[in-house]
């Protein structure tokens, strides 16, 4: 879990990094523990039974909202989760060659893989989001002006003679 | 598929670590989100400010003037002379790193530009290469550099990832202001036509119409009257206020954001609710069309700017012959008025000292500006128990506050919010420690940063205020952020919306407008905006 944090917060400045890192209080330190937390369930579910797409989006959203504002392009800001891969080979050690064969490992490189596309999931929905957001200020803004000036109708207003009968 | 699937050692052997340069070897990346539009030439050449012209930041040419490094370095002479205190900020720092990790852009985006420090030796490291002896002859080995295009646009980039909220400001052990270093950053830029658009045009919209978004003297009151209209549909009263009305006692100005966009509309409604209420026991109030903005964009352009502006409500308050002038629920006013206005513009000896004609209350700490906040105003009503209030009718709202930056921090405005609040709510939260009061966290969006081109910059700065917003609302189920600042209202619905999802925005004095019991009122079933009171939920 150690390096795998490490990895993720290696993409970071050094100066972010001492601070991402080290420091434990969730307030003045919100993007390490939001990654911390979202990591450790992340590595929880991977280890597990459950069904990785169904579960990881929910573990993945705060990690995915910071990255989506932050200066990284989609793949880097997903790339993290690959970085498990890596992680996990490095700590099989001796091992390596032998569990590299292995269908369990295949298995284990297709969750991580599903993590991965859930990642990507989640972070195009926080962009979107962002999208709608910025279009909805604009939008609001022109709209409210218009309705000040009297220069809109609110269909609301009108008496709705729908079930009123009709002559003819 | 790729022809060749790598071996598990040649994965494990990759280096992930980012190539890393030196920050002054890392040049400064302008990217779309991330900065605002820039300045057009129309409102600077209204505002007769220098160098006005149509340019784009993402443009490698930006149309400098040709003698551009003289005037940035003769406008850098000037100013250190003429305000001691960056001739002291340029010296004192030892980069002992306090700051470091308190700014809320730093936290957000790991930027390490965005450390207070290291923004603030953006323009250190110039000073040093042309004031100092170990500059001129070491250079960069002391940490100095020789001003070219490269640094200009990195100061440009940083000084506007700013927003002057002075956080820093409380743990430097030296009392260094770094938003004082960002305010002389961006007159220096302001020296080369070089503002943002969503500062420059709401100057010249002010200097011209009297408020930020440009509304003319009959729009601004018909706004107004809207609003009257609006009450009157909730609780069946009708107010009357007065416009720019001679031989008033009192001035009221508040931020133009309050009478044009939601929620501060509804934060307006309460001021007329509240006014309405005092008129039969003696308030003697009027509003301004002309000095009808409280907030100020130029202090975020230069200090003569924000002298201009600032005295436009000064020289109304003496054309009506007012006695003194309330201000409404406004951020970077309040910094102006507590800590400029009196060296700028003041002292107000054409006003009184303000005092409540209800209660007799002389507010001795506005003895030369001659203007309080309305927080300070009401709380003083209700201290003395003037007002007749339900605060059930605010029983939907599960509040929390915050601390705007320069009400808390620039003029220490830390009580009366709560006072006020916790007289007219039932549910009240405060967030964790280290994050309120003077420690609050800016909204990511102050001194000018409010565009909408900006909204990663803006979430990414605002993420530590809405991560301690969620902390309450996950825990206490807060469902609103209470605030008293014009931008707050602004920004602060739109980040509620991406980080904390099912939690609003509203001014203090909306909530005062939905509790105050008027003579005369229907019986009230729905709040200002329009949603049934708790237990009037149609079946």
């Amino acid at each position: 879990m150690d390096q795998w944090q490490d990895r993720v917060l290696a993409t970071y400045s050094p100066d972010a990094y001492r601070l991402f890192k080290h420091k434990n209080d969730p307030f003045a330190n919100p993007v390490g523990s939001k990654l911390k937390k979202g990591l450790e369930g992340l590595l929880d579910l991977l280890l597990g039974e459950g069904d990785v797409r169904a579960k990881a989006p929910e573990l993945l959203e705060e990690s995915m909202k910071v990255r989506a504002v932050q200066d990284f392009s989609p793949s880097d800001a997903v790339g993290f989760l690959f970085e498990l891969k890596g992680v996990i080979r490095e700590q099989a050690g001796k091992d390596l060659p032998k569990l590299d064969e292995s269908p369990e490992w295949f298995a284990l490189d297709s969750r991580i893989d599903a993590i991965a596309l859930a990642g990507f999931d989640v972070f195009m929905e926080c962009r979107e989001k962002l999208n709608r957001i910025r279009v909805n200020e604009v939008r609001n803004l022109s709209y409210k002006a218009m309705k000040r000036a009297n220069l809109v109708c609110d269909l609301s207003e009108i008496p709705d003679d729908s079930d009123e009968e009709t002559v003819n | 598929m790729a022809d060749e699937v790598p071996k598990v050692e040649k994965m494990a052997a990759i280096d992930h670590t980012p190539p890393k340069t030196g920050w002054m070897d890392t040049p400064a990346v302008i990217r779309p989100g991330m900065y605002c539009y820039s300045a057009k030439a129309k409102p600077l050449n209204i505002l007769s400010m220098p160098h006005g012209r149509d340019w784009d930041p993402i443009d490698e040419d930006w149309h400098l003037p040709e003698n551009w490094i003289e005037i940035v370095l003769d406008g850098l002479h000037e100013r250190l002379h003429k305000f001691r205190s960056l001739q002291l900020f340029m010296d004192v720092c030892v980069r002992c790193g306090a700051c470091a990790d308190k700014c809320h852009f730093f936290i957000g985006s790991g930027d390490p530009k965005n450390m207070p420090v290291l923004r603030a030796e953006l323009l250190r490291s110039v000073y040093r290469k042309e004031y100092t002896l170990a500059g001129k002859l070491l250079g960069k080995m002391v940490g100095a550099r020789k001003l070219d295009e490269r640094v200009l646009k990195e100061w440009w980039t940083y000084f506007f990832q700013c927003t002057e909220c002075r956080r820093c400001s409380v743990f430097c052990p030296y009392g260094i202001d770094t938003a004082e270093i960002t305010i002389i950053g961006r007159e220096l830029l302001n020296l080369l036509g070089l503002n943002i658009d969503w500062i420059a045009t709401p100057v010249s919209n002010c200097y011209r119409t009297g408020n930020h978004l440009g509304i003319q003297p009959h729009a601004f009151k018909d706004m107004l009257e809207f609003f009257v209209d609006e009450i009157e549909d909730v609780t069946g009263v009708r107010c009357n206020p007065s416009f720019n009305r001679k031989g008033a006692e009192i001035l009221f100005i508040t931020p133009s954001g309050d009478v044009f966009a939601d929620p501060g509309t509804y934060t307006a409604m309460g001021y007329l609710i509240l006014f309405h209420y005092l008129e039969s026991m003696g308030l003697d109030i009027t509003w301004s069309t002309y000095a009808s903005e409280g907030g100020n964009f130029g202090f975020f352009t230069s200090h003569e700017m924000m002298k201009r502006l600032n005295a436009k409500m000064y020289m109304e308050a003496k054309r009506l012959g007012v006695k003194y002038i309330i201000g409404g629920e406004c951020g970077h006013m309040w910094r102006v008025i507590h800590q400029y206005m009196d060296t700028m513009n003041g002292p107000a000896d054409h006003l009184e000292v303000p005092k409540n004609p209800i209660t007799g209350t002389v507010f001795q700490n506005a003895a030369s500006t001659k203007m309080i906040h309305i927080t300070e105003f009401t709380a003083d009503l209700l201290k003395h128990d003037k007002l007749k209030f339900d605060k059930s009718r605010n029983d939907n709202y599960n509040l929390t506050f915050h601390d705007s930056c320069n009400p808390s921090r620039g003029m220490g405005l830390l009580e009366e919010p709560r006072y006020i609040i916790k007289k007219m709510c039932n549910h009240f939260h405060e967030m964790p420690e280290g994050t309120i009061r003077e420690q609050t966290f800016c909204c990511g969006s102050g001194s000018g940063l409010n565009a909408g081109e900006d909204l990663e910059l803006r979430f990414r700065g605002g993420m530590p205020r809405a991560n301690a917003v969620k902390y309450v609302h996950e825990k206490h189920g807060v469902n609103t952020l209470a605030c008293v600042c014009a931008i707050d209202r602004a920004a602060l619905p739109p980040l509620m919306d991406y980080w904390v999802p099912g939690v609003q925005v509203a001014g203090i004095h909306e909530l005062v407008g939905n509790a105050l019991i008027l003579d005369g009122e229907k019986e009230r079933t729905e709040d200002l905006r329009f949603e049934p009171l708790a237990g009037m939920e149609e079946e």
